[in-house]
C-alpha cells in the first residue's frame, strides 16, 4: 500500500515536467583563494547561479564543473564563513578558467540559509524571519550536549528553558512566546527534511511520577549538525502547513565534500560537574527549636507539659539524638563527571562523497541516580551519477541510556526527599543499616542507593532522496523518510524502602515503538530570467504515517538483590495500546525577485489529517513576504557607511495539530474497565467532528542592516501572532458521565519584537592579531489570551491559572499583606461586618505573627474568591550575548544568557517555610521567624497547626526569577600549523571550559531556570522539588587529520 | 477554497487503490454507535458498571471509606494532600480536588448503567436466557441507586441523569433535583433491582443480589427516618437464611466474601486498590494518608476484638488503622453492605420505634461478636438504646464509609453526636458537602450548597 503511495508521489513529481533535451555544453575550471592570505579555500561550493552543476573545491582549492550549458552564465562561489562571491561568464565550447578570492565573512550576514524542501537561499535574498545557528562553530568551540542547548540563548525570539538538571531529560523550547494552551508548545523539528519523533515516549513516566519527561530529540547528536535554522514567521514556516505554529526547526547534517583528502577529525571532552548552589535550610539543632517552638505557641506545651522533640528520656514526646545533624542535601548531591568523543571522517571525489562520525556521549547526574549516555552513529552518503542525477542518503543510529529517579512532585524522589527529610534523622542507624525509621519522608539515600529506574532508546533515522535535473534550473526530488524510535523502560523497586517495601518489590518492564514513514515528491526551479527577474519554487506533495505502540508488564514480590521483572514471583498486570494518525500533504512555494531588489515569496500547504474531524478534513496554510532591498538600488549602493539595508513584510498562517488525540473527533467505548477479572467495556469520549487544528495568523514586519562593510549587521523584527481554535478540553458537567470535551475554543495573542546585533569592532591587521567579534540578541513577547470558553478559567498545577485577557499560566494566589503584629490588627467577626476595611476575617485561630492576606474583593472574609494575580512566568525580555576575543592562536569565548522580568513561584516554600507545621526541614528564613521579640514583617511565626493557612499558595513565595548567567565561557589554543603537522595532524586545539560558571539572581531556590513539570504548557515558571542544573567543568582537546 | 478542491481531488485520485488513509480503523476502542448492539457486549458493558465503583477518584478505593470517618475526626489527616487536609480540618472548601472525584466517579457508573439500560430492550430477544436479560437490567437499577444514595448523602439534591448521554451537552446542564425526589427515584430504582435480580447464588459474589437491594432499601429507608419500612427490609435480609455473622470479627476483612457479606467489591491484583497502601505508614511500605485519631483509638471498650483492627503501632508507636491489610497486592475486598449493618439497622429502627429491648438484643449480637459481654441491663430507654447503637457504628463499621453520616442522623437523639459536630464546626450548612467547584462552573445550571 506504501509503495503505491510512493510510486503516485513520485509521479505527481514527475508528470508536471517532460524531460528536456540536451543543449550544448561546455566546462570551467578554476582555483578559490582566501581573501588576503591567499591560502587556498577547500570545501567551497561552485554553481552556476539557475541551476546546473554543482562542484565542491578540493584542498587546493581548485574546481571543475563539467556539463555548463553553453552562453553566459553567472557562477557563484560560496562557503560558510565566508562572503559569497559571484562572476558572469561566457561558456563554450572551449574549457575556460575562473577564480574567485573570497572574504571572510564572520558574522554571516549574507550566509546560506537552508528554507525547507530541499531548497536553500542567500540570507539576503528572501523575505521570512529566518534565524541561522551554524553548530560547528558551537560544537567545536564550546560543546553542548544537546540541540535545545545549542540554540538557548542565541537566536532572537526563542527562549530555551532547560527544566531541570536531569541529564536527557526534555528542555522547553518557546519560539516567540507560546501559542497553545493544550496542543504544546515546542516547535516542529526536521531534520534533512524527515520531521522528527518528539516527546516522550516513557514507559515509566507515571510508575515513578518524575514530571521531567525525556524526550526523542535528546538523541540528536549536536556534533554532526552542520547548520540549524529557525523558522520564526508565517511565510518562512508556512510551508510546513499544520504543524508549523511554534515555529520550525530546520537541521541539516554534515555531507562529504569532493577532495583528494579524507577530512578527519577527533575531538573529546571531559570534566565533572557539581551543583553551584546549596540553597539555605536549617540545622537539627535550629529545627528542634522551631518545632518546639510552634508546638508551644499552639498551646500543647501547656496541654501537655511536654515538648513535641525532647532527647530520649521525656515520655510522650518524640525522641531525637542530640548528636545527629544530617544535612541530607549533602548527603544526597555528588561530583559527577560528564565527558565526550567524537571523531568523523568525511570527503569524497567528484562523484560520490561520504560522512561518518560516531559519538560517545556521558553525563551522569548531581544525584547518581540520574545519568545520560548517548552513542551516535551516522553515515552519509552521495552519488552523483550523472549530470542530472544524484542520489543520496543518511542514517543515524543512535543508543541512549537514561538512569532515571524519582523526582519533582513525590515523596519518593531522592532530591525531594533530601530537601524535605528532617534534619534529626540520621541517614544510617547503629548497624550500618540505613535508617528507615525516619520520622517522615523516606530516607532520600536509601532511595537513590536501591531503587532502579531506566529507559534505554534506540533510535533509527535516516532519509534517502534523488535529485533528477529535468533541464536547466528544474530539478524533481523524490524523498523518503523513516524515523524508529523504540524504547526499553525498567523500573524496579526495592523489597528495602518504600514503596517497594509493602509489595515486598514492585518492578516493571515496559516497550514503547514509534513510526514515521515519510514519502513526498518534490519539482524545484530556479530561473534569471534575464538580468531582471529571477524565479525560484517548488511544489510537492507528501504523505506521512505514523504509527506508535505501547506495552508495560508489571510485578510484585522480589528476592532480594534481583531487579529484572522475570524475578518478580507475582505479575500484577500489563497493559498496552497501539494507535496511527496519517497526514497527506500538498505545497508550494514561488519566489520572484526583481532585480535583487524586490522579493516576494508565496507558500501554500494543504494538510489532511487523520487527527481532524470529518468536517474540517483539510486545512490551508498560505502565506505571502515581500523584501525590499534599499543597497540595490543605485543612489544607496555606493555609501561606503550602509552596506545593506532591506525591510521585509510577511503575514500568513500557520497551524498546530499536536493536540489532538489520534482519534479525538469520534464517539468511542474503550475497554479495560474490567470487573472481577471479567472484561468491561464503557464509554471513553464523546465525538466532535468539527475538530480541527489550531490557527495562527501571523504578522511580520523586520529590517536588516549591515554597515561598515558588514562589520556590524542589526536584525530588527516586529511580530504579531493571532491563535485563534486553540484546542481545550473544555470541562462538561460530570454528572453527563464525561469529564472533557475537546474542542476548538480558544484564542491567544503573541506580540513581539526581536533584535539582533552581530558586530566585529576589532578586526585583525594581519594572522594572529586581535580580533573580537560579538553577538547579542535580546527579545520580548507579550502573550494574551483573549478567549476562553464562556470566560472558564483553566487552572494549571499550584497557582498556574489561564483567564481571558491575562497571560498564559499567569500566577493566581492569595496576596499576602505582611504579618499581624498585633492582636488588635485582626479581625475576628465570622461576618466580616465589623471588619475594618481592607482587613478581613481569616480564622478563629489567627493570632499574632500569622500571615495577613488582603482582602480583595471587599467584603470583610478572606475566601477563595479573594485571589488574584500574583505573578507572571513570562519574562519581560530574554537574550544572549556572545563575545569571541582572539589573539596569537588563543581564543575566548563568553556566552552570557539572561532573562528578566520573569517570576518564580517556589513551591517548595509551601513545605519548607510551613515553620514548626509538616515536619520537613524548614528553610533558613526560619531563623528570622515572627515572635515578640523579633516581629518580622516578612516571616511568620512558628505554629504547629497553621489554623490561619499561611503557607496557602500567595504571594508570599512569588519570586523574582531573573537571572543573568554566564552560560559558557571556553579558553582555547590552536597550536600553529607548523608545530601541529610536526605532530602528525593538520590542527590542534585545546581548551578549557564551564558550563553555567556564574549566575546572578535574587532568586533563593536551587536554580532560576526551573520548570517542576517540564513538558506542561500552562504550567511554567514553578518550583517544586526540581533539581538544579549543574555547573560543569571540562577540558577539551579538537583534532584535525 | 479551490486549492481545498484541489486536494480533495488528488486525494481521490490517490486513494483509489489504497485503504482509507484519513480514516484509520481504532485498534483499541469501538465507535460508540455500535458498542452495545448484542447481549455479549452489554454483558461486558454491565462488569464496566461495577468497575466504576472500584475508582480511587471517588469510587470504594478510598475516599468514600475514608471521608465520612476523616471529616468527622475518627480518622486524622496524616498525609500530604491538601484536599484529604480540608476534609479532615473540616475546612472544605468548593474548589477541593476530592470533590470532583467523587460525584464525577458516581455518575460516570451511572452513565454506564444508563447505556446498558437503554440498549437492553432492543436486544430482549436476542438473549437466550431471559432471567439474563432481567438480571443484567437489576444490576443496572441498583447501580444506579448506589451512586444516588452516595451522591444524595454528601451533596444533598443532585441532577437525576437517567439517559446515556450521547452528545455534548449544552451549555445549561441539568439542574439539581431535590434531595426528596432523588431518594424517591432510589426506592423506585431499588424496587426494580429487586424485582429483577435474583437471590444471592454461590457465584455471585461481588455482584448486586436481590438481598443486596433489600439491604440497600433498608438503608435508605433508615436514612429518610422511614423507620418501620427500615426495620422491614432490615429484617427480611437477616431472616432470608442467606448470611451468618463471621465468627470472628478480623475475618469478615482478612477472608473476604464471607458468610457475612452481602455486596464486597472484590479487588483483583490488576485492580488499582489503594487502601492498605493508604493505611499503612512508610515503614510498612504505605504512605498513611490518614490514621486513626487518638480520641477513635481511646473509646473502644477494654476486651473489644475491634480494636485491633481499627489501630495497630509500629516499632516507633506511630498508630495505623488495620483494617484493609493487603498492602503485598493492595487487593483488599471492600465491604457495601454486611449482615451486621442490618443488625444495627434493625436495632435502630426498633429504638426509634420505642422497642429498645429488642434494639439492645440486636446490638448485643453485634457486641458478642466482638468479644464484649451484652449491654449492662441499665441500657433500657429509647435514648440509652440508641447512644449504644451508635457506640456500636462507630465501633463495627469504622473505615467503611458511615460515621459521619450516623452523626447526623443520630444528632436529634443522642447529645454526644451533636456535641462532635458542634466541636469540630460540622454544622448547618456544613452537613453539606459543597458541590465540587469545577462542576458548578460547567453547568450554570446548578446552585451551589449554602454557606460555601
Amino acid at each position: 500500500m506504501t509503495r503505491l503511495r510512493v510510486l503516485l508521489a513520485v509521479a505527481l513529481a514527475l508528470a508536471l515536467a517532460p524531460v528536456a533535451a540536451t543543449a550544448q555544453a561546455g566546462t570551467v575550471r578554476g582555483r578559490v583563494v582566501e581573501q588576503g592570505s591567499n591560502s587556498p579555500l577547500q570545501g567551497v561550493s561552485v554553481s552556476v547561479v539557475g541551476g546546473g552543476p554543482t562542484a565542491v573545491t578540493n584542498q587546493e582549492g581548485r574546481f571543475a564543473l563539467s556539463n555548463v550549458p553553453a552562453g553566459t552564465r553567472t557562477l557563484r562561489a560560496a562557503r560558510i564563513g565566508y562572503g559569497a562571491q559571484t562572476r558572469s561568464v561566457t561558456v563554450g565550447a572551449e574549457p575556460i578558467e575562473v577564480n574567485f578570492a573570497l572574504g571572510t565573512d564572520v558574522l554571516g550576514l549574507d550566509e546560506i540559509v537552508v528554507i525547507g524542501y530541499g531548497q536553500v537561499e542567500r540570507r539576503r535574498a528572501g523575505g521570512g524571519a529566518i534565524s541561522s545557528i551554524r553548530p560547528t562553530e558551537v560544537t567545536e568551540s564550546a560543546p553542548t550536549p544537546t540541540v535545545e542547548n545549542v540554540l538557548q540563548g542565541r537566536v532572537a525570539g526563542v527562549q530555551v528553558v532547560q527544566n531541570s538538571g536531569v541529564p536527557g531529560s526534555a528542555i522547553s523550547v518557546r519560539v516567540r512566546g507560546a501559542s497553545s494552551i493544550s496542543a504544546g508548545n515546542e516547535p516542529l523539528y526536521v531534520i534533512d527534511g524527515v520531521p522528527l519523533i518528539q516527546g516522550n515516549f516513557s514507559t515509566i513516566q507515571g510508575a515513578i511520577g518524575q514530571t521531567q519527561g525525556i524526550d526523542a530529540l535528546s538523541d540528536l547528536n549536536p556534533n554532526e549538525i552542520e547548520s540549524i535554522e529557525v523558522l520564526k514567521d508565517a511565510s518562512a514556516a508556512a510551508i510546513y502547513g499544520s504543524r508549523a505554529s511554534n515555529g520550525v526547526v530546520l537541521i541539516s547534517t554534515k555531507r562529504g565534500r569532493a577532495g583528494e583528502r579524507p577530512d578527519i577529525r577527533v575531538q573529546t571532552y571531559m570534566g565533572s560537574q557539581e551543583a553551584w548552589r546549596h540553597a539555605d535550610f536549617l540545622n537539627a539543632e535550629e529545627y528542634i527549636e522551631v518545632y518546639n517552638e510552634g508546638w508551644a505557641n499552639d498551646g500543647y506545651l501547656d496541654a501537655f507539659e511536654i515538648p513535641l522533640f525532647a532527647p530520649e528520656g521525656q515520655d510522650g514526646a518524640l525522641t531525637y539524638d542530640p548528636d545527629v545533624s544530617t544535612d541530607w542535601i549533602d548527603e544526597i548531591l555528588t561530583t559527577a563527571p560528564m565527558s565526550n568523543v567524537f571523531a568523523s571522517i568525511a570527503g569524497g571525489t567528484e562523484r560520490a562523497r561520504y560522512y561518518v562520525s560516531g559519538t560517545r556521549f556521558l553525563q551522569d547526574g548531581i544525584v547518581s541516580g540520574y545519568g545520560f549516555e548517548r552513542m551516535n552513529g551516522r553515515l552519509n552518503l552521495d552519488y552523483t551519477a550523472s549530470s542530472r542525477l544524484t542520489l543520496g542518503t543518511g542514517v543515524a543510529l543512535t543508543r541512549g541510556v537514561i538512569e532515571r529517579s524519582r523526582g519533582d512532585n513525590t515523596i519518593y524522589g531522592p532530591f525531594a526527599n533530601a530537601i524535605a527529610s528532617a534534619p534529626i534523622d540520621p541517614v544510617r542507624d547503629e548497624d550500618g543499616d540505613y535508617n528507615l525509621n525516619t520520622l517522615a519522608y523516606v530516607n532520600p539515600v536509601a532511595l537513590n542507593e536501591l531503587n532502579r529506574a531506566e529507559e534505554r532508546t534506540f533510535h533509527v533515522l535516516g532519509n534517502i532522496f534523488a535529485d533528477y535535473r529535468l533541464f536547466e534550473g528544474v530539478t524533481a526530488r523524490l524523498n523518503m523518510g523513516l524515523d524508529q524510535y523504540s524504547l526499553r523502560g525498567f523500573l524496579y523497586d526495592s523489597p528495602t524502602v518504600p514503596p517497594g517495601s509493602g509489595s515486598n518489590g514492585y518492578g516493571q518492564v515496559g516497550n514503547s515503538f514509534a513510526t514515521k514513514v515519510l514519502a513526498e515528491g518534490t519539482l524545484s526551479w530556479q530561473r534569471d530570467l534575464g538580468d531582471i527577474h529571477n524565479l525560484s519554487g517548488v511544489v510537492g506533495s507528501g504523505y506521512e504515517d505514523n504509527d506508535s505502540e505501547f506495552n508495560s508488564v508489571f510485578g510484585t514480590q522480589f528476592p532480594s538483590g534481583l531487579k529484572q521483572l522475570a524475578s518478580a514471583a507475582t505479575v500484577t498486570g500489563g497493559n498496552s495500546s497501539l494507535s496511527e494518525y496519517n497526514l497527506l500533504s500538498f505545497f508550494g512555494r514561488v519566489q520572484h525577485s526583481f532585480r535583487d531588489r524586490l522579493t516576494t515569496t508565496f507558500n501554500v500547504r494543504a494538510d489532511g489529517s487523520s487527527r481532524f474531524g470529518e468536517n474540517n478534513r483539510w486545512g490551508v496554510f498560505p502565506s505571502a513576504a515581500v523584501q525590499y532591498r534599499l543597497t540595490e538600488e543605485p543612489f544607496i549602493r555606493d555609501n561606503r557607511f550602509i552596506s545593506d539595508l532591506a525591510f521585509r513584510a510577511s503575514y500568513g498562517r500557520t497551524g498546530n495539530q499536536e493536540g489532538l488525540g489520534d482519534f479525538a473527533p469520534s464517539a468511542l467505548f474503550t475497554a479495560g474497565q474490567n470487573y472481577n477479572d471479567r472484561p468491561g467495556i464503557a464509554p471513553l469520549q464523546l465525538a466532535n467532528p468539527d475538530l480541527s487544528w489550531e490557527k495562527t495568523d501571523q504578522l511580520n514586519i523586520g529590517a536588516d542592516l549591515g554597515f561598515f562593510d558588514d562589520r556590524l549587521g542589526l536584525t530588527f523584527d516586529w511580530y504579531q501572532k493571532y491563535t485563534s481554535d486553540l484546542l481545550l478540553n473544555r470541562p462538561i458537567p460530570l454528572s453527563t458521565g464525561f469529564g472533557l470535551i475537546t474542542e476548538n475554543i480558544g484564542e491567544m495573542r503573541n506580540t513581539g519584537v526581536e533584535l539582533a546585533v552581530r558586530a566585529q569592532p576589532i578586526r585583525a591587521a594581519s594572522r594572529g592579531g586581535l580580533e573580537w567579534s560579538t553577538e547579542f540578541n535580546i527579545s520580548h513577547n507579550e502573550n494574551v489570551v483573549t478567549k476562553l470558553y464562556n470566560e472558564q478559567p483553566i487552572s494549571g498545577s499550584f497557582v498556574a491559572r489561564v483567564e481571558e485577557d491575562e497571560e498564559l499560566g499567569f500566577f493566581r494566589g492569595y496576596v499576602m499583606d505582611g504579618i499581624f503584629q498585633s492582636e488588635d490588627e485582626i479581625c475576628y467577626d465570622t461576618t466580616g461586618a465589623d471588619c475594618e476595611e481592607g482587613f478581613g476575617y481569616q480564622s478563629d485561630f489567627t493570632v499574632p505573627g500569622d500571615v495577613r492576606f488582603r482582602d480583595l474583593n471587599g467584603d470583610g472574609l478572606i475566601t477563595s474568591e479573594d485571589q488574584g494575580k500574583i505573578g507572571s512566568p513570562w519574562p519581560d525580555y530574554t537574550g544572549g550575548w556572545t563575545n569571541n576575543l582572539s589573539l596569537a592562536g588563543f581564543d575566548l569565548t563568553v556566552f552570557t544568557q539572561f532573562s528578566q522580568g520573569n517570576d518564580i513561584y517556589n513551591g517548595n516554600r509551601e513545605y519548607t517555610d510551613a515553620f514548626g507545621t509538616f515536619i520537613d526541614n524548614n528553610s533558613g528564613r526560619a531563623r528570622n521567624r515572627w515572635t515578640p521579640e523579633n516581629p518580622s514583617t516578612t516571616e511568620a511565626r512558628a505554629t504547629y497547626d497553621d489554623s490561619n493557612n499561611n503557607v496557602r499558595s500567595s504571594s508570599r513565595f512569588v519570586e523574582d526569577g531573573s537571572y543573568v548567567r554566564i552560560k559558557n565561557a571556553v579558553l582555547g589554543y590552536n597550536l600553529p600549523a607548523r608545530f601541529s603537522t610536526r605532530a602528525g595532524v593538520s590542527s590542534m586545539r585545546l581548551y578549557v571550559q564551564a558550563q553555567n560558571l556564574k549566575t546572578w539572581t535574587d532568586y533563593s531556590g536551587f536554580d532560576p531556570e526551573v520548570n517542576f513539570n517540564g513538558a506542561a504548557s500552562i504550567t511554567r515558571g514553578i518550583d517544586f522539588y526540581t533539581l538544579p542544573q549543574a555547573r560543569t567543568y571540562t577540558i577539551g582537546l579538537n583534532l584535525g587529520f | 477554497m479551490k486549492l481545498r478542491i484541489l486536494g480533495v481531488v488528488a486525494l481521490a485520485a490517490l486513494a483509489g487503490a489504497c485503504d482509507e488513509p484519513l480514516d484509520p480503523t481504532p485498534q483499541q476502542a469501538i465507535p460508540s454507535a455500535e458498542a452495545l448492539d448484542t447481549p455479549d457486549e452489554v454483558r461486558v458493558a454491565a462488569n464496566a458498571m461495577y468497575d466504576a465503583l472500584q475508582d480511587c477518584d471517588g469510587g470504594y478505593c478510598r475516599n468514600l471509606l475514608i471521608f465520612p470517618d476523616l471529616y468527622v475526626g475518627d480518622l486524622a489527616f496524616t498525609g500530604t494532600y491538601s484536599s484529604d487536609r480540608e476534609v479532615g480540618q473540616a475546612t472544605l472548601t468548593a474548589a477541593n480536588t476530592a470533590l470532583p472525584g467523587i460525584w464525577g466517579t458516581a455518575y460516570s457508573g451511572i452513565n454506564r448503567a444508563n447505556n446498558v439500560l437503554a440498549s437492553l430492550p432492543g436486544l430482549q430477544d436476542e438473549f437466550d436466557d431471559e432471567s439474563e436479560y432481567d438480571q443484567l437490567k437489576g444490576e443496572a437499577h441498583f447501580i444506579r441507586a448506589l451512586n444516588y444514595l452516595n451522591l444524595v448523602n454528601f451533596f444533598g439534591g443532585v441532577p437525576l441523569v437517567t439517559q446515556p448521554i450521547s452528545q455534548v451537552p449544552s451549555d445549561v446542564g441539568q439542574a439539581r433535583n431535590s434531595a426528596a425526589e432523588v431518594y424517591a427515584f432510589i426506592e423506585s430504582e431499588l424496587a426494580a433491582a429487586r424485582a429483577g435480580l435474583p437471590e444471592l447464588g454461590s457465584d455471585a459474589a461481588g455482584r448486586a443480589s436481590h438481598e443486596a437491594a433489600t439491604a440497600l432499601l433498608a438503608r435508605v429507608h433508615l436514612y429518610q427516618r422511614e423507620w418501620q419500612q427500615a426495620y422491614n427490609l432490615a429484617d427480611e435480609v437477616i431472616e432470608s437464611g442467606h448470611f451468618a455473622l463471621e465468627p470472628q470479627y478480623e475475618n469478615v476483612f482478612e477472608k473476604e466474601q464471607t458468610d457475612e457479606a452481602i455486596l464486597e467489591i472484590p479487588y483483583t491484583v490488576t485492580d488499582p486498590g489503594s487502601l492498605a497502601f493508604w493505611f499503612f505508614p512508610g515503614s510498612l511500605g504505605g504512605r498513611r494518608g490518614a490514621a486513626p485519631s487518638s480520641a477513635f483509638r481511646n473509646s473502644f471498650e477494654a476486651g473489644d476484638q475491634r480494636r485491633k483492627v481499627a489501630v495497630q503501632f509500629t516499632s516507633g508507636g506511630t498508630a495505623y488503622g488495620y483494617k484493609y491489610t493487603d498492602i503485598a497486592s493492595t487487593a483488599d475486598d471492600v465491604p457495601v453492605l454486611r449482615l451486621a449493618e442490618m443488625y444495627l439497622i434493625r436495632s435502630e429502627a426498633a429504638a426509634r420505634l420505642g422497642r429498645p429491648a429488642e434494639a439492645v438484643a440486636d446490638l448485643n449480637v453485634i457486641r458478642n461478636r466482638a468479644g464484649l459481654a451484652d449491654l449492662p441491663a441499665a441500657v433500657d430507654t429509647q435514648a440509652e438504646a440508641l447512644a449504644a447503637n451508635l457506640d456500636e457504628r462507630r465501633h463495627e463499621l469504622f473505615y467503611e464509609g458511615h460515621r459521619f453520616f450516623d452523626l447526623k442522623r443520630f444528632a436529634d437523639a443522642v447529645p454526644a453526636a451533636q456535641a462532635v459536630l458542634t466541636a469540630r464546626g460540622i454544622t448547618g450548612n456544613r452537613l453539606l458537602f459543597p458541590l465540587p467547584q469545577r462542576e458548578i462552573d460547567a453547568n450554570p445550571a446548578l446552585t451551589q450548597n449554602p454557606g460555601y
